[in-house]
């Protein structure tokens, strides 16, 4: 009998069906590999397992026991269940030893005394490879080693199941073979592990079978044996495009191409990317790419104002400097950010305010004592609702009533009045279901016809892929592969973006800086 | 359906400013039928004069709420242009002209200081405010050598204690204060300003809008309100003194919430914030009216704004 098996779970998000009939299995001695695109599934089908989350139909049982309605992390670690993600959960104040053991601390008499705290938590840490002293604070490791205590605070649930999500992508090579080491011996004591990660290597060093979600169902459960890296990358991508994405700018025509509107050269934000070069086109979508976290969002924070950055940029041949949001607005530049709730729009806030938030100036003039025309501020806030026909009761309504689709065309649509000539979008249709997906694809692309820049990251490789004239692949804050025309596929995305690398026709590979 | 439900639903929870009038009134006609010196003209004219001290401290209390700061030095502030004004009028004499102005600039550096800390050197507006309040109470401390000075200036002698129409001068200041308040918050630029970066500072700041500026508008017309507040009740009472600020501290706050306005910031109306000044001016009343000791009344008053709360001006959670 497996030690996990899932079965049939379906969930869903404000209508957005995010997984539908998903079933596997992980037996005793077993590391199945959980693989798929950003947004297929795999964290949602991980949080019903840890408790984060509870499935709308079907079950998860584990041990022979169908989990209650009550699960929860802490039952699940209880209950033998450790997990470790790629978002730390540490606090960095505390010392390593006491990260070890949170929630668990062993004490005398209610006392935790440090140095019992300390030499209990040694074996862990020498079991996960980690040489520290346990009273360090946490916070002053490097990255990898942070994760590595993770590990370490999984293991000191005694688990039985390990779920690994992304864990190893912050960690060098040593650090992966100490992890990996750990999971053989969990293998070895008949103990299982769910094991999540972007580098196909890891995943084929690693597992015995390989589970494909794509689009929140099952595509293909396969031995290590039976598969290998293309059938895998075959199985991930390779969606029904019909109209989603509108037809693309014709490419530019031999020497006359145009000029590009915002040249970025050296692109650095410290801790995030380094010596990025773009050349944002009017009339053309630019898209970056890469797998997650490997400084896409800091480029745009960067040209919006929002993060410190070297480099130069320059707008239509004029050098820039953009420190703050109002310096990018003042060169109309627009920003739609990925965490919309916190950057692109109050949701607190009505649909009107979130509207003419950004065109306060044109509203409410000095010659006005800067008092704000009501009847202006009704025209465009009617105007805009219709133009990019935002579902909403009335302009009255609190946006975080909306849904994630027209919450998302509110914090487009308050950039349009203001006339902007650049727009920077990062993911800007995650969360949201297909028919607004589609509708901001061609909105997006109306707006490139008119002559605006537009620059987009995405972790969803075919939205690049349908969308973007040219794709940019980032890895590890660096751009390793330009993409364009039929160059432009999923598969040489998707290579680019896992093995940081060009590729080249005969396979290779080599680092290219531009 | 749903979401016309979602509408209306939305509205009734705008409407918590509406709430403190409707307790408001409930609690006053409660107040005339079972209270005794409650249904006079004198006792209403009284009531609303009284009220405006408050009143005038608590319309700038919201507009500093509102962006979701909070000024913790009204009531050093209120305190600073009463004894200021006081020993500016007692020493040159005249109709205290000069003594005002000194008054209101000293008050208006204070609310510009208070920005400035929270602004540029990104001092939590709690710990700033709470701090420029202490500065000040033991500058004036020092500067009166521990006994301020009263002194009569006409212009607010007439202003505290007058009437025009059977209307107290107080009273009106408070109106016209309130609606010039009313269009910097609801009909201004800066308005816009202060809500947006009450609802979300980030989101704000990715839509362009100046947080400096916002600041200094708000603190500065915080402190100069609560200043103003000050003259009129040096007016009132004929004296300075260095603890007449204090109650204004915590209940100007309580008037800005029981009006309605998220202690968060972002949500709320102006015109709530009057409701709940009258409110706690009427509840004060009642109290010292069943002549109850001071630390009984102020424990009752306590309990009586926790209760207020609870009915109808709780946070959401979100």
């Amino acid at each position: 009998m497996a030690l996990l098996s899932v079965e049939k779970v379906s969930k869903s998000f404000a209508g957005n069906r995010v997984l539908a009939d998903v079933s596997f299995e992980v037996g005793r001695g077993e590391v199945l590999a959980l693989v798929g695109e950003n947004g297929a599934g795999k964290s949602t089908v991980l949080s019903l397992i840890t408790g984060l989350l509870t499935p709308d139909s079907g079950r998860v049982v584990f041990d022979g026991a169908p989990v209650a309605r009550a699960w929860s992390p802490h039952r699940a670690r209880a209950a033998g269940i450790g997990s470790v993600h790629q978002e730390l959960s540490l606090n960095p104040h505390q010392s390593v030893a006491e990260n070890v053991f949170l929630g668990s601390w062993p004490s005398r008499r209610g006392l935790v005394r440090a140095r019992d705290l300390a030499a209990r938590a040694e074996p862990l840490l020498a079991r996960v490879g980690l040489d520290v002293d346990p009273r360090t604070p946490a916070g002053r490791l490097p990255l990898g080693r942070q994760q590595l205590v993770e590990l370490a605070k999984a293991l000191a649930g005694d688990p039985r199941l390990l779920i690994l999500d992304e864990a190893t992508s912050a960690l060098d090579e040593d650090q992966v073979a100490a992890v990996f080491r750990v999971v053989r011996e969990l293998r070895e004591q008949g103990g299982a592990a769910i094991f999540v990660s972007h580098r196909m290597a890891e995943l084929f060093a690693i597992s015995d079978r390989l589970t494909v979600l794509k689009d929140g169902a099952v595509t293909a459960t396969r031995a290590r044996e039976d598969t290998d890296h293309d059938d895998v990358v075959r199985l991930m991508v390779g969606r029904e495009l019909s109209d989603l994405f509108p037809p693309k700018a014709p490419p530019p025509s031999g020497e006359d191409s145009p000029e590009p509107l915002l040249r970025v050269r050296g692109l650095t934000v410290p801790r995030a990317c380094s010596g990025i070069d773009l050349d944002l086109v009017p009339g053309r979508i630019t898209g970056l790419g890469g797998l997650q976290g490997q400084g896409q969002r800091e480029v745009l924070r960067a040209l919006f104002g929002l993060a410190r950055h070297a480099g130069d940029l320059a707008l239509d041949g004029r050098p820039v400097r953009l420190a703050s949001p109002r310096d990018a607005i003042r060169h109309r530049i627009a920003y739609v950010p990925e965490d919309r709730k916190i950057e692109g729009v109050h949701t607190v806030r009505s649909v009107r305010d979130n509207l003419v938030l950004p065109s306060m100036r044109q509203l409410a003039p000095a010659r006005r004592l800067t008092t704000v025309s009501r009847g202006e501020e009704a025209a465009l806030v009617e105007e805009l609702i219709g133009r990019l026909r935002v579902k909403a009761a009335s302009p009255a309504q609190e946006v975080r009533r909306l849904s994630g689709g027209n919450q998302q065309k509110v914090a487009l649509a308050k950039w349009l009045p203001t006339g902007p000539r650049v727009l920077l979008l990062a993911e800007p249709t995650r969360g949201i279901d297909i028919g607004t997906k589609r509708e901001i694809y061609h909105l997006l692309r109306r707006l490139a016809d008119d002559g605006l820049a537009v620059l987009v990251t995405s972790g969803d490789t075919m939205e690049l892929v349908g969308l973007c004239d040219e794709v940019a692949v980032l890895y590890e804050g660096t751009v390793v592969d330009r993409l364009g025309g039929p160059e432009l596929t999923e598969e040489r995305l998707v290579r680019a973006s896992v093995m940081g690398t060009t590729s080249d026709a005969d396979g290779t590979g080599s680092v290219v800086r531009a | 359906m749903s979401s016309s439900l979602a509408v209306s639903v939305a509205g009734l929870r705008g409407s918590r400013a509406a709430w403190a009038f409707g307790v408001l009134g409930v609690t006053w006609v409660a107040a005339v039928l079972f209270a005794d010196g409650f249904d006079s003209l004198a006792s209403f004219r009284y009531l609303v004069q009284t009220a405006s001290f408050l009143g005038i401290v608590a319309i700038g209390q919201t507009l500093v709420v509102m962006m979701s700061g909070i000024d913790l030095s009204v009531s050093g502030v209120v305190a600073l242009s009463a004894v200021v004004c006081a020993k500016v009028a007692s020493g040159t004499g005249g109709g205290g002209a000069s003594g005002i102005a000194v008054a209101l600039l000293l008050c208006a550096l204070v609310g510009a200081v208070n920005a400035a800390g929270v602004v540029w050197l990104r001092v939590p507006p709690m710990v700033m405010t709470l701090a420029s309040g202490t500065i000040l109470a033991g500058a004036l401390l020092v500067y009166t050598d521990g006994s301020p000075s009263s002194a009569q200036v006409p212009l607010l002698n007439s202003l505290a204690n007058d009437r025009v129409l059977g209307i107290p001068w107080a009273f009106v200041l408070w109106l016209a204060l309130t609606a010039a308040a009313f269009w910097l918050l609801h009909l201004s630029r800066t308005g816009r300003y202060a809500f947006a970066l009450g609802a979300g500072e980030d989101a704000a700041r990715a839509s362009g809008v100046p947080p400096a500026s916002t600041a200094f508008i708000a603190y500065t017309a915080c402190a100069v309100l609560a200043g103003v507040a000050g003259l009129v009740l040096l007016g009132f009472t004929g004296t300075s003194s260095l603890t007449m600020g204090n109650p204004y501290q915590l209940l100007s706050i309580a008037s800005v919430v029981l009006g309605g306005t998220s202690i968060l910031g972002g949500r709320g109306h102006l015109l709530g914030t009057v409701g709940g000044a009258l409110l706690l001016t009427l509840l004060t009343a009642l109290l010292t009216s069943w002549n109850l000791s001071e630390g009984v009344r102020q424990v009752v008053l306590g309990l009586l704004i926790i209760g207020l709360l609870l009915v109808y001006a709780r946070e959401r959670r979100t």
